[in-house]
């Protein structure tokens, strides 16, 4: 890891009802460690009496199948190129590994988590880490992660 | 302490308007470990929408000095690299007698349309001694409806 910094981001990403749905999924290269920075997810709900969502953190073996997700280094003047990948809108969900953490979050609320340094997760080489969320009702919600190469 | 992190984590369905613990660290025998951040909130697998209305639950943070009817459960190293193991070890949610209860170190409220998740300063964590218990219990003060889901997150280092 060396200061190289990115995120990836959704928006508007409609979730199904009572469905568990990745929302992002990053992907380190192989004997590269990347540590999860900090992440962020918000819903675009209109009505109070809506129920909470569960967010989970968790390490993924599969790519499930899904769109590439454009990453952006949060210091543009940096040349070099983020090695991290990332995929979104998932149509068939990864295999899920070790849940890390869990969240609930309000459809008219957000959540947003920065780790401190030393204390972030790790990805391992070539390992998958994601955010994934159910609601019990369709939603559209915002999201993010941010991370370090 | 040796920059080993981990988490627990679990989810559980539970409204009744009794205290119960959901999560339990177990710090290993002559091995301190520090609490570095904590998170509950509710939330709602099915059944019909939570009421905005509704009291928010109070939650402890405390030490405890036995497992009570809790089960074990997994903790989760942060770095699954890292070739050692987690000695620290966590007990889940029972639906029998309680751990005792020590010391109540952080009592707080959680709407139960709201989530909270704390992260501790570098050397301002709570701290489990060797062999100690430290527990995250709450009480609904009036009864949910079935379908209520509450997710807690313990983090440590050891």
């Amino acid at each position: 890891m060396a200061r190289l910094e990115g995120s990836g981001r959704i928006t508007a990403q409609a979730v199904a009802a009572a469905t568990v749905e990745t929302l992002i999924q990053l992907l380190s290269v192989a004997n590269h460690r990347v540590a999860l920075l900090g992440y962020g997810i918000g819903g675009e709900g209109t009505s109070n009496t809506e129920a909470p969502g569960v967010i989970d953190i968790l390490r993924q073996s599969t790519a499930g199948t899904a769109s590439a997700l454009t990453l952006r280094k949060l210091q543009a003047t940096i040349s070099e190129t983020l090695l991290t990948t990332a995929q979104y809108i998932f149509t068939a969900e990864p295999t899920p590994g070790d849940i890390l953490r869990t969240h609930t979050v309000h459809p008219q609320a957000a959540l947003d988590i920065r780790d401190a340094f030393s204390r972030e997760i790790i990805m391992g080489g070539a390992e998958r880490l994601a955010m994934r969320a159910t609601y019990a009702q369709a939603q559209d919600l915002d999201a993010y992660m941010d991370f370090e190469e | 302490m040796a920059r080993m992190l981990g988490s627990t984590r679990y989810y559980v369905g539970y409204g009744t308007q009794v205290l119960r613990t959901f999560l339990q660290l177990i710090a290993p025998a002559n091995q301190r470990v520090a609490l570095i951040g904590y998170g509950l909130g509710s939330g709602l697998a099915g059944g019909g929408p939570p009421m905005s209305t509704r009291s928010p639950v109070v939650v402890d943070l405390l030490r405890q000095t036995t497992a009570g009817s809790m089960s074990a459960w997994a903790v989760r190293k942060y770095d699954a690299s890292l070739a050692e193991n987690l000695q620290t070890t966590a007990l889940r949610y029972g639906v029998g007698p309680e751990p005792t209860p020590g010391d109540i170190l952080r009592t707080f409220t959680v709407n139960f349309q709201g989530s909270v998740f704390v992260r501790e300063a570098q050397d301002d964590e709570i701290v489990i001694g060797g062999g100690g218990r430290l527990g995250c219990r709450y009480m609904y003060p009036t009864a949910q409806p079935s379908g209520v889901q509450t997710a807690v997150t313990l983090e440590f280092e050891e």
